[in-house]
């Protein structure tokens, strides 16, 4: 997939070539820097791009419960198919439980909007049903907050009602945008809970965007590291944590905080600015910040997709990590 | 007298003292349509400006979004989104057509020479009349007070977030 920006100092490659695929039931987790293309890369899925945006390439498809087969990168932003995709078979929810909810309607209205929509259900069905979702999103007394407002409900409430609607009508797949950036901690850890849960009850596809990889870990089955508009490393949650074959990857886990280990020093952080995005660097992206860059190799050639199994790591040296991984295992 | 209307006044000079009748009315219309013309296009100029300040505001805002993401055309998120939250301060500032409908624009009665209260405040001030300017005003004033209120009551019962605030 690659979508472009056209602008007048230059063309932003927000997309560079990205490419995965999320199967029935499963998670994938999303990480990368702030800027690299994660809700880009979402937003194309639900043909919500920006209008200025130019894709330059790429498909998507999407193969809901329902058997059908949707080529979705051939539908237009405003299309009548694509607006039958959106909302029943994939969900969204986004960063802002704040904002992202509109203000002048009750979360009850909301809702039905979208199951009167898409399952021509009555008035009164469609409010037993946004009762029911509230009810399995654990909102205190739904049958009373279904007629609150937005402005009424704690962040924490309104990212709830935001998930009522995504699943509103039983979706194949969700996309959660930086789902819990804006929420505590501990609010934080109910709503992973609850859309684990939610996934097993409804055996949905979940691509889940964060920056955080405490986060990854406790709801991710695999995860895409992005930067700068490329997947760097895809693979299943245990090897990203305890067999990263990409430097970025490895620099990401460096910097984040261990419980019960000792680092008797300052986290480390990684070297240098993410590049604007106007000028790439040529060959490897993170050449210019990477302690392992081999002069001549790395800023000249892009790495190709290397695969370990079910791994892939876009880094000309991954083999070398694979390798020091056999002798000595699982450290980082 | 331009292409052959009469544009000044309210009423052609023949009907000017004339008694009550049918044509009389109808020669009143025909003078109308100028002077509300020239009001109405005013006051939409000026309310489409904020009503489209509003609006580029608004449809940037996530919530636009999430209702793309519901499914609903483009024509329904429009529609029952961001204009419904645009049109607050349009409401907030509706009920100051009161005191205008009340004294009329100065300008458009004097330079149409119609009969309003505008040139009446103007003519006191002018011959510095104060009771009658004074009391003028004060008219003006409750007028506002009345406005701002009706503009506050339905604004309260448009928006939620108002109306428990
Ligand atoms: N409307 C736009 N016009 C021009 N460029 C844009 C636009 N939206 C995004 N971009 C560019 O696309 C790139 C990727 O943005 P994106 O929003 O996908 O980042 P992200 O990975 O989601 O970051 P974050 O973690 O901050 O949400 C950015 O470099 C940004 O400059
Ligand atoms: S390809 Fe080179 S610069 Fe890029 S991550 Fe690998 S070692 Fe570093
Ligand atoms: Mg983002």
């Amino acid at each position: 997939m690659q979508v472009q920006f056209p602008m007048r100092e230059g063309s932003v490659k927000a997309v560079n070539g990205v490419s995965y695929h999320v199967n029935k039931g499963e998670v994938l987790g999303i990480v990368g820097e702030s800027g690299s293309g994660k809700s880009i890369t979402a937003r194309a899925i639900m043909r919500l791009l920006p209008k200025n945006a130019k894709e330059t390439g790429g498909s998507i498809r999407l193969r809901p419960r329902t058997g059908e087969e949707f080529e979705l990168s051939a539908l237009d932003r405003n299309s009548r198919a694509v607006r039958k995709v959106r909302g029943n078979h994939i969900g969204m929810i986004f960063q802002e439980p704040m904002t992202a909810l509109s203000p002048v309607h009750t979360i009850g209205t909301q809702i039905m909007r979208t199951v009167q929509l898409h399952k021509g259900l009555s008035k009164a069905d469609a409010r037993a049903r946004a009762i029911e979702l509230l009810a399995k999103v654990q909102m205190p007394r739904p049958a009373q907050l279904v007629d609150a407002y937005p402005h009424q409900l704690s962040g924490g409430m309104r990212q709830r009602a935001m998930i009522a609607l995504a699943i509103s009508c039983d979706p194949s797949l969700l996309i959660a945008d930086e789902p819990t950036t804006a929420l505590d901690v501990t609010t934080e850890a109910q709503i992973i809970e609850l859309l684990k849960e939610l996934k097993s009850e409804l055996g949905m596809a979940i691509v889940f965007i964060t920056h955080n990889f405490g986060v990854v870990a406790d709801i991710a089955d695999r995860v895409s590291v992005m930067y700068l508009g490329r997947i760097v490393e895809t693979a299943d949650v245990d090897d990203i944590f305890y067999a990263p074959k990409h430097p970025y990857t490895r620099a990401l886990l460096r910097s984040i905080p261990r419980l019960g280990v000792d680092q008797g020093r300052r986290l480390p952080t990684i070297p240098g600015m993410v590049p604007d995005p106007f000028s790439v660097p040529n060959g490897c992206a993170f050449n210019p910040r990477c302690i392992h860059a081999v002069p001549g190799l790395c800023d000249t050639k892009v790495p190709p997709e290397l695969r370990f199994g079910s791994q892939m790591s876009r880094c000309h040296i991954a083999e070398q990590f694979a390798q020091t991984e056999q002798q000595e295992p699982a450290h980082v | 007298m331009y292409l052959q209307i009469d544009v000044g006044g309210l009423f052609s000079p023949q009907y000017q003292n004339a008694p009550r009748s049918w044509d009389k009315v109808v020669n009143l219309l025909s003078h109308l349509w100028i002077p509300l013309v020239v009001l109405a296009t005013g006051g939409a100029a000026g309310l489409i400006r904020v009503m489209r300040a509003n609006m580029l505001d608004e449809l940037g805002k996530p919530y636009v979004e999430t209702a793309y993401a519901q499914g609903l055309s483009e024509r329904r998120v429009v529609w029952n989104y961001p204009v419904r939250v645009a049109l607050n301060p349009f409401i907030s500032t509706v009920g100051w057509s009161l005191p205008a409908l009340f004294s009329g624009d100065v300008i458009t009665a004097v330079v149409l020479n119609l009969p309003t209260t505008g040139p009446l405040l103007l003519q006191a001030l002018k011959m510095q009349d104060m009771y009658l300017a004074g009391s003028f005003i004060l008219i003006l004033s409750v007028f506002t007070v009345i406005g701002t209120l009706v503009s506050d009551i339905l604004l309260a019962w448009f928006d939620p977030r108002i109306r428990y605030a």
